[in-house]
């Protein structure tokens, strides 16, 4: 039962902790540090916007069915 | 009453005449206390007088020993033996405050002397054997009713009622006042030394009680606070930006309304909703702009929603809507540039987009992942120790 208590203890204690820490450190979040001129960007690389590199999405959920 | 320990005759001494009540062949039971034998107790010499054998459900592996302890002047004492760990109890007339044959184990008991009790037991006990002299009149195969109680100051004393089975509310009931004694002490106090060591250290019930009560609270405790952080977290932030774009505008990309980020270091919300995707996929880049034409970031994010009806039962999956968290370095005025491509769930790729698209972004957001998985965590410790707590208090202190 002491052993419960320690863990228990252990588990809230550090889970709430954990938690803080890691929103307070804002884990998770992306860093906006790029620096990309979006003019320079449209004359040198693209054709067909800025985001012609970028699009790889794959949607179609449904087409394997249900 | 009294029973010979050797030829098992009962001999009822309550009229002028001895009167001979039966005579019967009783089980042997291995009593390592014999009638007649001395207790010394507090510097008064007691007597053995009568000896009792208790079993519950009629198993005759588990009995509990009773012996009568006697003393013409001090009164009487019972002696009681499980499992190798004795306790000595006398009749007392404090009365409970509440009824002790409805206490579950780990519920407290009040008496009228304002002492706490946690329930240990209570249950059906039958009389497997007897002898010696007794003051009332038992039978082997009597059953009694008894409810045993623990002090919940830790002190180890114990409370006992006992009553006649099958008796009505108004049966007779006795109420004795007792406490645990170590094998060393009634060694000592009977002069023993033979006296075999307890089959295991007795658990006290106040005290897991009173431990599991204490886990219960921090858990609650710690939903609690955890739940509140998440709240908080939540609730962070102020509006800075909410803007519909169309599906035409998404085709292309749309640069969206300046907004204000007034702190250095801040992390946006970025929530990306589209209310009319119905069994669809919607696929968007983002990039957040500072100032005119400075790209800081570039992201992107998948929105789907899928429902139907399979097997007469509804399910959905995926959501209408998501969010992002970006911490931009500096403040000052940002702008978001916004893409899109969205088809039917049935279609893997797309060039157009179908479905218009809302965006919303928050300065200041706090993500309260962390704290939702806490929150979650408490939920679950709480959940398990009060179901271990539940199932504690329904077990026999012999389980």
């Amino acid at each position: 039962m002491m052993a419960g208590k320690l863990l228990l203890v252990t588990l809230l204690g550090g889970g709430t902790a954990l938690a803080g820490t890691a929103t307070l450190s804002d884990v998770g979040v992306e860093r906006a540090n790029e620096q990309i001129r979006l003019r320079q960007e449209s004359v040198q690389a693209r054709q067909h916007g800025f985001f012609y590199a970028h699009r790889s999405h794959l949607g179609g959920g449904l087409r394997g069915g249900k | 009453m009294v029973i010979c320990e050797y030829c098992g005759t009962r001999l009822e001494l309550g009229r002028d005449e001895q009167k001979v009540l039966g005579k019967g062949e009783q089980q042997r039971w291995q009593m390592p206390i014999a009638i007649g034998d001395s207790f010394k107790h507090r510097g008064t010499r007691y007597e053995v007088i009568a000896r009792m054998v208790l079993i519950e459900d009629n198993d005759p592996t588990d009995p509990t020993r009773e012996y009568l302890l006697f003393h013409p002047r001090r009164g009487s004492m019972w002696l009681a033996e499980y499992q190798g760990s004795y306790d000595l109890a006398s009749a007392t007339h404090v009365m409970p405050q509440d009824e002790p044959f409805a206490k579950a184990r780990g519920e407290t008991l009040s008496t009228h002397d304002g002492r706490k009790w946690v329930a240990v037991e209570n249950g059906l006990a039958k009389i497997a054997y007897v002898d010696g002299a007794l003051p009332w009149i038992a039978e082997v195969g009597d059953e009694v009713r008894f409810a045993e109680c623990e002090a919940a100051d830790g002190s180890g004393d114990l409370y006992e009622v006992e009553v006649s089975a099958g008796g009505t509310s108004f049966a007779e009931r006795e109420y004795g006042l007792g406490r645990r004694i170590p094998v060393s002490a009634v060694r000592r106090a009977l002069g023993k030394t033979d006296l075999p060591e307890p089959a295991a250290p007795v658990e006290s019930v106040a005290a897991t009680s009173s431990k599991f009560r204490w886990m219960i609270a921090a858990a609650v405790v710690a939903l609690l606070v955890n739940g509140l952080l998440l709240l908080v977290a939540m609730a962070k932030g102020s509006t800075v930006l909410e803007q519909r774009f169309d599906s035409s505008e998404l085709d292309g990309e749309v640069l969206s309304k300046p907004f204000e980020v007034a702190k250095p270091g801040t992390v946006l919300k970025v929530v990306l909703a589209s209310s009319r995707l119905d069994n669809a996929w919607m696929a968007v880049d983002l990039a957040v702009v500072e100032g005119e034409d400075t790209v800081v970031h570039v992201t992107d994010s998948d929105i789907a929603y899928y429902h139907g009806v399979e097997g007469g039962e509804s399910w959905s999956e995926g959501s209408r809507k998501t969010a992002q968290y970006i911490k931009v370095a500096d403040s000052g005025t940002y702008r978001l540039l916004v893409h899109a491509v969205s088809a039917r769930g049935n279609e893997s790729t797309a060039t157009r987009c179908e479905h218009p698209l809302g965006v919303r972004v928050i300065a200041g957001a706090v993500r309260p992942h962390f704290f939702i998985a806490s929150t979650v965590l408490a939920g679950l410790c709480l959940l398990l120790v009060a179901s271990r707590y539940n199932k504690w208090k329904q077990q026999d202190d012999e389980d």
